[in-house]
Parts: C-alpha cells; sequence; structure tokens
C-alpha cells in the first residue's frame, strides 16, 4: 500500500510541484540553503559598505557610491537582520533541520509536511518585503537589527516610515516561519522515529536541532507582542515606547532582548551538533559525554531565559539588575564550555580522517574559543560599561556567530553534499576556500578586538571625524582589506558547489564510512527516502572503533 | 470516554463558567479597595481558566509531555514579569509605597 | 523525555505516509502539534499581558479610561463566548459519537457565536472611534486595541478553521479530517482562555 502510494508520486510531479511548490522535506531544506546564500550575497555587500566607509570615510565605494551617514545607518540594520534572520536561521536552522532530522530518524517525511512548505514559502515573503523596502520612499529602516525607540518607533526620528513598516512585517514573516518549522520539527522527532530508534540512540544533530527549534518557539512570543507595539507606533502614532506619549522604551529593550539572547543559542545548538556528529564520524570515535551534552544543553537552555539583561547594561537598565544578569551570564559559560571540552576530548585519541568537514570543525573550534571567551567579559556588568557599544562587542559576536554560521554551516555543507546530490565537492577548491576564509575571518576581526579595547565604538560612519580615532585608521583599513578578501573568497565555495551539482564526481552513498541512518539511503534519496521498507535500528549512532569488531564503524540500521 | 456523561459534564461546566464570569462583574460593582478588588478578580479568571483547560481541553489525560510543553510557558512568564518590574514599574519609592 | 522504546524487529510497523507512529500512547501528531501552537502562543501573550499589567501599575489614571469602555458590550462578549465554547465541545463529542447531523449543526452554531463576537466588538470599536478614543490617544487604548485586535485576529483564524470543516462536515467529506475537530476545539478553548484573563484585565480592574 505504501509502495504504491509512493511509486504513484513519482509520475506526477510537474516543474512546479518538484521544485517549488514542493512538500518534499529534501527539497524545501534546499530552498532554504538557497535562500540563504542569496541573501548572504546581500548581507555580505552590505558588510563591505560598512567596512569600506569605517576605513576610508567619505570616500564613495566601488559600485555603489558615497555612504553617507544616514545611509550608514540603514545598511548596518539591513546587514544585521539579514545575516541573522535570512541567511543564519535558514542556513542554521532551516536547512539542516529539513534536510536532515526525517532521514536521521528514519522517517518518510516531516509530520506536516504542507506546514514545512508554507514556512519556506513564509521566509521567502519576509525576504522579499525586506528586499522591496531598499526601493520605498524614505528608504529601508535604520534604527539598528535591534531597533530600539524612540528612533525606531517614530518616523520623525528616524526619518523612514514605510521602511520600518516592512522591516516590521519582514521579521513577523520570519518569526512566524521559523515558529512553524520548528512545531513540525519538535513533533516529527516525537511522532516518526523509525523502529528501535530510541531518544538514545539519535544523533547529537538531532537532539541539538531540536533544542534549537524548542528555545526559538518559547522564546520568540514576547517579541511578537513587541514588534507589533512597534508597528502600531510607527503606523498608528500609538504611544507604547514613545515617552512623549506615555511609552516606556525599556520595555521594547526587554522584550527584545528577552528573545534576543536566546536567539544566539538558537544560531549555535545545530552548529554543535553536526559538529558533534561530524567530528565523531572524522575520528572514528564515539563523542565523549553524549547525556553530559545533553545535560549541558538543556541547562544552557534554562539559563538563556535568565541571561537578556546583560545586553542592557549600558542602556538605561535599572543598576539593581546587573549584579544578577552578571551572574546568570558568567554561569551560562559554563554548559557551553562542557560542551566544547567535550568536543576536544572527542577529538583525542582518535583515527583522524583529514577530511574538509573535520577540517572546518577545527576552524570552527580556533575561532568560537575566542568568541566565547571573550562574551565573559562583556557579560560581567563592570567591564561592560567600558567595553559596551564599542567594536570589542563586534568582535566577540562575529567571533561567534561567523564560526557557527559560516565554519560550522560550511563544515555540514561540505559533509552532507553528497547525501544532498549524489555527487562530492572538489577538494581543492574546498582547501582554498577553508585557508583563507580562515585567515582572512581573522584579519577582519582580530583586530576590531584591539580598536574596541582602545575604546573605538560601533556603528558610527565617519571614525575620522573624532580625532581620538584617528589612530586606529590603520587597523580598519587592515580589517576593511581583509573583508573584501574574505567576501571574495566565498567565490571559491559558490563555484565549487555550481561546478560540482554539474560535473562533480558521483558519490557513493556512504562516502565517509558514517553510522547515522541518513548515510543508508540513496544519493540523493528518491521521495520517500526508504523505498519499500523502514529501517529497523539496532544501535547507537557512535559504535566506532568497537574493540574486537572488524569494522570500525556499525550503521543504526542493517536491513535496507 | 462516556458520552453521556461528558455532556452533562459540559453542562454543568458552562453553567459554572457563565456564573463565574458574572461573579467576577459582580465583584467590580462592589468596589473594594485596588488590591483586593484587583485580587478577587483575578482569582476568579484563574479558576475559569482552570475549568476549561482540565474540562474542555482535557488537560488532565495528556501525558507528561504535554503537562511540560503547558508548563512552561507559565514559568517563563513568570521570569519575564518579575524581572521587567524594576524597569518598566520604574522601582520607585512611588511604586514601592503605593503597593506596600 | 520517555526514555523506553520498543526494540521491534518486525518492520514496517503501524506506518503512516510520513513514517512509522513512535509517539506515546494516545498522543497523535496534530494533538502534540496544537498543544505545542498553544505553548507558544501562550508566552506571546505572556510578553502582552505582562506589558499591561507593568505599565498599567505605572499609570493609575488608565482605570479611569477602563470606566469609558462598554462594560456591557464586554459582558455580553464574555457570554458570547462561552456559549461558543460550549457548542464547539458539542461538535467535538458529535464527533466521536458519529452522529453526522448534531456535528454540523454545532460547528454553525460555534461559528456564528464567534461571528457574533465579533460582531460586538466591531461595534465597540465604532462607538470608540466616535468618542475620539484611537489607538493613538492615551497609552490604555493603544494597548486596548492591541490586545482586543489581535485576540480578535484569533478569533478570525478560528473560524477559518471551522469553516473549512463546517463546509467539509456539509459536503460530507470529513471522513479523515475528523480529528481536527477536536483539535481546532483545543484552539478554540485556547483562545476562550485568553478572553477570560483579557475582559477582567480591561474592564474590571479597579
Amino acid at each position: 500500500m505504501t509502495q504504491e502510494h509512493h511509486e504513484s508520486h513519482e509520475h506526477h510531479q510537474s516543474f512546479f510541484s518538484h521544485y517549488i511548490f514542493s512538500t518534499d522535506h529534501k527539497m524545501i531544506g534546499k530552498q532554504f540553503l538557497l535562500l540563504s546564500i542569496v541573501m548572504a550575497c546581500f548581507g555580505g555587500f552590505m558588510a563591505y559598505l560598512i567596512r569600506w566607509e569605517v576605513a576610508y570615510p567619505n570616500v564613495p565605494a566601488p559600485f555603489f557610491g558615497l555612504v553617507s551617514p544616514d545611509k550608514f545607518n540603514a545598511i548596518i540594520t539591513l546587514h544585521g537582520t539579514i545575516m541573522i534572520f535570512f541567511v543564519g536561521m535558514p542556513f542554521l536552522a532551516a536547512f539542516p533541520s529539513n534536510f536532515l532530522i526525517p532521514l536521521m530518524i528514519g522517517a518518510r517525511d516531516m509530520a506536516f509536511p504542507k506546514l514545512n512548505m508554507a514556512s519556506f514559502w513564509l521566509t521567502f515573503a519576509g525576504a522579499a518585503l525586506l528586499i522591496s523596502s531598499l526601493f520605498v520612499p524614505g528608504g529601508p529602516v535604520a534604527g539598528g537589527w535591534v531597533g530600539y525607540p524612540p528612533l525606531s518607533a517614530s518616523s520623525d526620528f528616524a526619518g523612514v516610515h514605510m521602511g520600518a513598516i516592512l522591516w516590521l512585517l519582514a521579521l513577523a514573516c520570519a518569526f512566524f516561519s521559523s515558529s512553524l518549522g520548528g512545531l513540525n520539527y519538535l513533533v516529527t522527532v516525537i511522532t516518526l522515529r523509525a523502529p528501535g530508534m530510541n531518544y538514545t540512540r539519535l544523533p547529537m544533530t538531532v537532539w541539538l536541532l531540536l533544542a534549537s527549534a524548542v528555545t526559538f518557539f518559547f522564546s520568540v512570543g514576547p517579541l511578537i507582542a513587541g514588534a507589533f507595539m512597534l508597528l502600531m507606533d510607527n503606523a498608528f502614532g500609538t504611544g507604547f515606547f514613545l515617552p512623549a506619549k506615555g511609552g516606556e522604551p525599556m520595555l521594547w529593550e526587554h522584550l527584545f532582548w528577552f528573545f534576543g539572547h536566546p536567539e544566539v543559542y538558537v544560531l549555535f545548538f545545530p552548529a554543535l551538533g553536526m559538529g558533534l556528529d561530524i567530528l565523531s564520524t572524522f575520528t572514528r570515535k564515539p563523542i565523549f559525554g553524549y547525556k553530559l551534552i545533553l545535560g549541558s544543553t538543556i541547562s544552557a537552555i534554562i539559563l538563556s531565559f535568565i541571561v537578556w539583561a546583560h545586553h542592557m547594561f549600558m542602556s538605561g537598565l535599572n543598576p539593581v539588575l546587573a549584579t544578577p544578569f552578571s551572574i546568570t551570564t558568567i554561569l551560562i559559560s559554563i554548559p557551553f564550555a562542557i560542551i566544547i571540552f567535550c568536543m576536544f576530548a572527542t577529538i583525542r585519541h582518535g583515527a583522524v580522517r583529514l577530511e574538509l568537514p573535520f577540517l572546518w570543525m577545527i576552524g570552527f573550534l580556533a575561532t568560537f574559543l575566542i568568541g566565547g571567551l571573550t562574551g565573559i567579559f562583556l557579560g560581567s556588568a563592570t567591564a561592560d560599561i567600558y567595553l559596551h557599544g564599542t567594536y570589542f562587542v563586534v568582535a566577540h559576536f562575529h567571533y561567534t556567530l561567523f564560526p557557527s554560521v559560516f565554519f560550522g554551516g560550511f563544515s555540514a555543507v561540505y559533509y552532507w553534499f553528497p547525501k544532498m546530490y549524489g555527487r562530492k565537492l572538489n577538494e581543492k577548491l574546498g582547501l582554498i576556500h577553508l585557508a583563507l576564509t580562515f585567515l582572512f575571518f581573522n584579519g577582519t576581526f582580530w583586530p576590531l578586538f584591539r580598536v574596541g579595547m582602545g575604546g573605538m565604538i560601533r556603528r558610527i560612519a565617519d571614525p575620522s571625524f573624532y580625532p581620538q580615532y584617528h589612530q586606529f585608521a590603520g587597523w580598519n583599513i587592515f580589517a576593511t582589506i581583509s573583508a573584501i578578501c574574505l567576501i571574495a573568497t566565498q567565490m571559491f565555495f559558490l563555484w565549487n558547489i555550481v561546478l560540482s551539482i554539474a560535473h562533480g564526481p558521483k558519490a557513493e552513498k556512504n562516502p565517509y564510512d558514517s553510522n547515522t541512518l541518513e548515510w543508508l539511503a540513496d544519493s540523493p534519496p528518491p521521495h520517500g527516502n526508504w523505498g519499500p521498507t523502514l529501517p529497523v535500528v539496532i544501535s547507537g549512532p557512535y559504535e566506532y572503533s568497537k574493540p574486537g569488531e572488524a569494522k570500525d564503524w556499525k550503521p543504526q540500521a542493517q536491513n535496507i | 470516554m462516556d458520552s453521556k456523561s461528558s455532556s452533562v459534564n459540559h453542562s454543568m461546566i458552562f453553567s459554572a463558567l457563565v456564573v463565574m464570569a458574572l461573579l467576577s462583574v459582580g465583584i467590580f460593582f462592589l468596589h473594594l479597595p485596588l488590591v483586593s478588588n484587583n485580587l478577587a478578580i483575578f482569582a476568579v479568571a484563574v479558576v475559569m481558566a482552570s475549568l476549561v483547560f482540565f474540562q474542555y481541553m482535557d488537560l488532565k489525560k495528556e501525558g507528561k509531555l504535554i503537562y511540560w510543553i503547558m508548563v512552561i510557558p507559565f514559568v517563563l512568564f513568570g521570569i519575564l514579569f518579575v524581572l521587567f518590574i524594576p524597569d518598566v514599574c520604574h522601582y520607585s519609592i512611588d511604586f514601592l509605597k503605593r503597593y506596600f | 523525555m520517555d526514555k523506553s522504546a520498543s526494540m521491534t524487529s518486525i518492520p514496517v510497523l503501524d506506518e503512516g505516509p510520513c513514517g512509522h507512529n513512535s509517539a506515546p500512547a494516545g498522543l497523535t501528531a496534530g494533538r502534540l502539534g496544537i498543544w505545542a501552537l498553544i505553548s507558544s502562543e501562550i508566552v506571546l501573550f505572556a510578553g502582552l499581558f505582562g506589558s499591561f499589567i507593568l505599565m498599567r501599575m505605572i499609570h493609575p489614571e488608565w482605570a479611569e479610561e477602563a470606566r469609558h469602555l462598554n462594560l456591557a458590550a464586554g459582558t455580553l462578549n464574555s457570554l458570547v463566548l462561552l456559549i461558543s465554547n460550549f457548542f464547539m465541545m458539542k461538535a467535538s463529542s458529535s464527533v466521536s459519537q458519529g452522529k453526522a447531523e448534531d456535528v454540523k449543526k454545532f460547528l454553525f452554531l460555534t461559528m456564528l457565536m464567534g461571528v457574533v463576537f465579533l460582531g460586538i466588538k466591531a461595534y465597540e470599536y465604532t462607538a470608540e472611534f466616535a468618542h475620539g478614543e484611537f489607538p493613538s490617544s492615551l497609552g490604555f487604548w493603544s494597548f486596548y486595541f492591541l490586545m482586543t485586535g489581535i485576540h480578535a485576529t484569533h478569533i478570525l483564524g478560528g473560524l477559518v478553521a471551522l469553516g473549512i470543516l463546517y463546509v467539509k462536515a456539509v459536503n460530507g467529506t470529513l471522513g479523515s479530517m475528523q480529528g481536527r475537530v477536536a483539535l481546532t476545539g483545543i484552539y478554540w478553548s485556547f483562545v476562550e482562555v485568553v478572553w477570560i484573563f483579557l475582559f477582567p484585565m480591561l474592564y474590571l480592574l479597579a
């Protein structure tokens, strides 16, 4: 019965239902990947403009023109919003969750395939709304991606009207999309696991993608409420956040960061999860501390809901909250440190295979460590008095987000590309991509720690206006040149993908001898993933190098 | 689920809810002092909501998973509410005098 | 989370079009989905209601503004929604009893009361606009219009879902979607709970 059902699917797929309005989780995952790549081009271009203006103030930027201060404000806002909600979320949360979860748990599709399709098109709509705001009268939103009122609450202050409204609507689309997606992933993992797939046999990728989904949909509510309030302030002149009308700007900050802090972990967990599986596969070792990592993840999620005000130490927060939030912020570094130590312990004494996904994860560990450690300085309210609003913060969050989204994300793409497209990515191009990305990433953001410590504040278009920042001109130029090279390096990746999808060498089912279920399906898996019978799971995902066994790996299911 | 008892159940719950809704309006018209009025009305609302959750939505028969899924948002509400107070209510002497 | 699992060696047991059913006993994907959705909505309303309560605490003058609300209309709306919810429960139990005619009748009555609710709300809004009470007026009115607006949007969404089920019931094609009546019932009861708190917060606070 199931076989007939699936065969009939193959015959009736038009171009539209196969590629555009697909309910197949694999196609939807690829759609999210494509969307994130396109939006990353926009976000990357904005990054180029930001760095150009800071390094060469008042010099027209090639391919754009003069970046005046009000344009600068709009550009930094769009860069942040695009990179977090239209690159980070689709690339790290939606694409892996969609593509991998059903395959890794032995399901044929998500629990709600049509809702899944709606999720993608909602993100697409949000992206379209945001891009369209570039062309409306008054220009795009310019209140910073955090959108603090009163600046963002009225066109009297920001000079932007339609742009702000479109930005809020775009965010609303992104929030609904990710909430519905998260719901889908939760229900799928609970209700569609293959026979024998206990919770303790789930790969870390699935656990941490689930953690990301759950954290998101428990945290986004207050911001949706706040976004409606800000929308009404902008569109109808209400007084939620405008002091002149009896409003309270701090309310927005609290509502925003109540979501904003868990959001950074939403972006980080998938990188951790996929990274753990990749490390395990390429060291031929089980991950160190499966239950320890799960426990740490749960404590991190719980703590993440009570640390948010560390983003507000210097923006009007009641000082009575400074100490409690400093304490919880410093505490939250513990579970993440545990997980990173577990990653190192996984590599130790492993029979390491130096393949690209593994090398990307080494890059991740090296850079994320710096980001994580510098967060501790910012988490202490007293240190934050000096460091808040400086480039130190910018360097910190780029040293955590960039490793997650790019090193972790690229590691995942290089690893699962053979499964997605049935072809291998070019190794040489991949190595060049990795080496140059690592080099130029550090070249771009390390100097920002230096200038931040020196006191240079962020979000200013023209540093030459302030005599105290002239000493940093050299560092800024160095960072800008590195940034331009970093952006250019990504062309290797895009070229590699296009080339490999078209002409890449064909990949077998399981090129890395990995245990998890998705490698038992064809490359790429057909509609329905598994053929007539589902796999029956007989062991955990980390049965590598078991003493006394002939092979150093053991797939989770045998009877395919 | 026994169909006859469930429909009798629903009618009883409905009547109780209507009575309580009217009761809360009645309490309002007693013009009690601020704290008593607000607490009493909130208490009635909590009882009504519990009836709807546990009877209409039959939350009683759902398992541990649903229990946790429903408890967590209320915990988050508590955290949000308490920690917003210093900034939104300005945690000033006035505020403390008015409520304590 | 549930750590026990069946170590079955019999494949293709209990399989639907999306995969093997591994849910805890008695829980369907749809019901889990609805509860998860409600859970996320509770956090949304927590942010909204929490903000309102806190702002209200520092603006005692809003109590005076609240007296300008039409308490009779609000009370009537409370009763209308309670009646609607009652009919929704009847519709659910009619489905489990297999009484198709009753299902149609009760779905229709549920929707009717939902529309009546929206109608009374619209009447209130127009009266308020006529008195010069707009969202851009004093803070109380901003919150009032936002909160009742979001609640009304949820009622509207519920009406759409109910409408789809009603049309299917009338055409006799409800069939495999019967379970969704109970799920919509859970959602509708949630909307009721929101009003149970919303009404006193706006109309009855001293």
